[in-house]
């Protein structure tokens, strides 16, 4: 009865070696994992002076590399031979690398991307007719809030290999509008008018400077290519706010717009003529 | 300052050809509109109290906006001579601050605002655009603006632009009501690159006479990279 209640302090005694080994072990992976949650905090915090995506993306690494550390760490102080470990590891990082090559990729354009500055957070894009707001840019993917609300998650190695227009990296950017007046308008009065309304504008830049050119003489009207530049942020709202104002100020002025027309002349026969014949 | 008043009903502070009316809207609301040479803009609502008064100050033109720089285009190109050193003397618009109580509640921007780009649309920066052409048929509110070019290269240069750093301009007034900006220094500099302008706004104003700042200018420096 006695010895039964000494077997746990005995199995204790004998196996004290073992016990502070696993206990140290546990400790060290504990401490290596909260000294890279520390570290992680730390490098995320120097998104002041770096990119948001970067930090986070750069923390998260830092945080699974102390982790790591401490898993191989606590397995070495166990007893485990890490050597045999890590050629084993090689083995499956073989085989894992051959079923996760797409996942791989991912990883290795989504860093590079990250170290290019490719897209940043709240960057504007165009990603193959895909309009939208970068949200979150992660190690495999890189989220995108469209414009009509919905989000596109793409794969970093799709989006390594694709064009990607980023409408925020330039601080301004040209309006193209092309407005054809008619024949009969006076077209000195209508440079005039537009050159005025370009310059009322405060958004407009006055340099560098809008340009009016006398593009084409279409079929129904002479073409006039006006070119100017904004801020990017305000791209959208000019541009239509713009050719509202020139169409009305050109047409109080009375200079005519005019749709696409065609005078058709018709020859008529003298048909009485004929019959008589 | 310029002046400063209490909103009982109307109140209106005229200059030139314009004027900015304070109109009371209720017990605590305070309508401000702008007349610019027959132009009527409602520019905004404060809060403010019968009792209290508002001051108008001379502010400096743009320094309330995210706009970093001031591109002063001069009326001709000045051409500045070898190892020499001239001073303009010009004018900068410059806009109305409205305090209450020390604190800044509204600027007025008198002057139309027009934006120029200086350098490329990727590495440049987003600037106000004065023209000093402009200025001959604006007469309103205008302060003195003392610029010295200081060449320092070995060639004849010929200057046509001046970007200003906005957060470095101040602003000082004497007992008269004259304002005036403080003083701007550029240094044209040979460098690898090509030579560039060193803009420098100092602390000094741009007059003597016993002026003193109202706005403090700070010593800000602009390295013009992209051209003169």
């Amino acid at each position: 009865m006695i010895s039964y209640w000494f077997f746990p302090i005995e199995w204790v005694n004998e196996n004290l070696v073992h016990l502070s080994r696993y206990l140290g072990a546990i400790i060290i992976f504990i401490v290596f994992y909260y000294i890279g949650k520390i570290v992680a905090n730390k490098v995320f915090k120097i998104k002041t002076i770096t990119t948001p995506e970067f930090a986070y993306n750069i923390a998260k690494t830092t945080r699974i590399l102390f982790t790591m550390i401490g898993l191989l760490a606590a397995l070495s102080i166990i007893g485990i031979d890490l050597g045999g470990l890590l050629i084993a590891a090689g083995f499956t990082g073989i085989v894992v690398g051959l079923a996760a090559q797409q996942t791989l990729g991912n990883l290795f354009s989504g860093l590079a991307m990250l170290f290019e500055g490719r897209v940043k957070i709240g960057d504007i894009v165009k990603i193959n007719d895909n309009f939208g707001v970068v949200e979150h840019v992660g190690l495999l993917s890189t989220r995108i809030r469209l414009f009509s609300g919905e989000i596109l998650l793409i794969p970093n190695s799709v989006l390594f290999n694709t064009s990607i227009y980023n409408y925020s990296s330039s601080i301004v950017r040209r309006i193209e509008i092309s407005i054809g007046i008619s024949y009969r308008s006076d077209l000195n009065k209508a440079l005039e008018i537009i050159r005025n309304e370009l310059w009322e504008n405060p958004l407009i830049l006055a340099e560098p400077e809008p340009v009016i050119l006398v593009d084409t003489l279409g079929e129904s009207s002479v073409n006039l290519k006006i070119m100017f530049w904004v801020p990017s942020q305000y791209f959208l709202k000019v541009r239509s706010n713009i050719i509202g104002i020139l169409k009305e100020k050109l047409e109080n002025a009375g200079i005519e717009i005019p749709f696409p027309q065609r005078i058709v002349w018709l020859r008529t026969l003298d048909t009485t003529d004929e019959r008589e014949k | 300052m310029l002046t400063s008043l209490r909103v009982k009903d109307i109140a209106i502070f005229k200059h030139g050809n314009i004027g900015i009316m304070f109109k009371r809207l209720d017990k605590n609301l305070v309508e401000i509109e702008l007349y610019r040479h027959n132009n009527r803009d409602v520019i905004g609502v404060i809060g403010l109290a019968e009792n209290d008064e508002i001051t108008l100050v001379p502010y400096p033109l743009g320094r309330e906006s995210n706009i970093k720089c001031l591109m002063f285009k001069l009326k001709q190109p000045i051409t500045v001579l070898p190892n020499s050193k001239i001073a303009i003397s010009t004018y900068l618009p410059f806009s109305i601050a409205i305090f209450s109580n020390n604190a800044l509640i509204k600027i007025v921007n008198v002057f139309k605002i027009k934006l120029a780009l200086y350098g490329t649309p990727t590495m440049g920066d987003l600037c106000i655009y004065v023209r000093e052409s402009d200025l001959i048929n604006y007469s309103e509110l205008l302060a003195n603006l003392k610029i010295i070019l200081t060449n320092n290269t070995h060639e004849a240069l010929a200057v046509e632009k001046l970007i200003m750093p906005v957060e470095g301009l101040g602003i000082f007034s004497n007992e008269y009501g004259d304002v005036v900006y403080n003083v701007v220094k550029a240094f044209l500099i040979s460098t690898p690159r090509g030579t560039v302008i060193e803009i420098s706004t100092t602390t000094e104003p741009s007059r003597e006479n016993n002026f003193k700042g109202i706005i403090k200018p700070e010593t800000v420096t602009y390295i013009m990279r992209h051209g003169y």
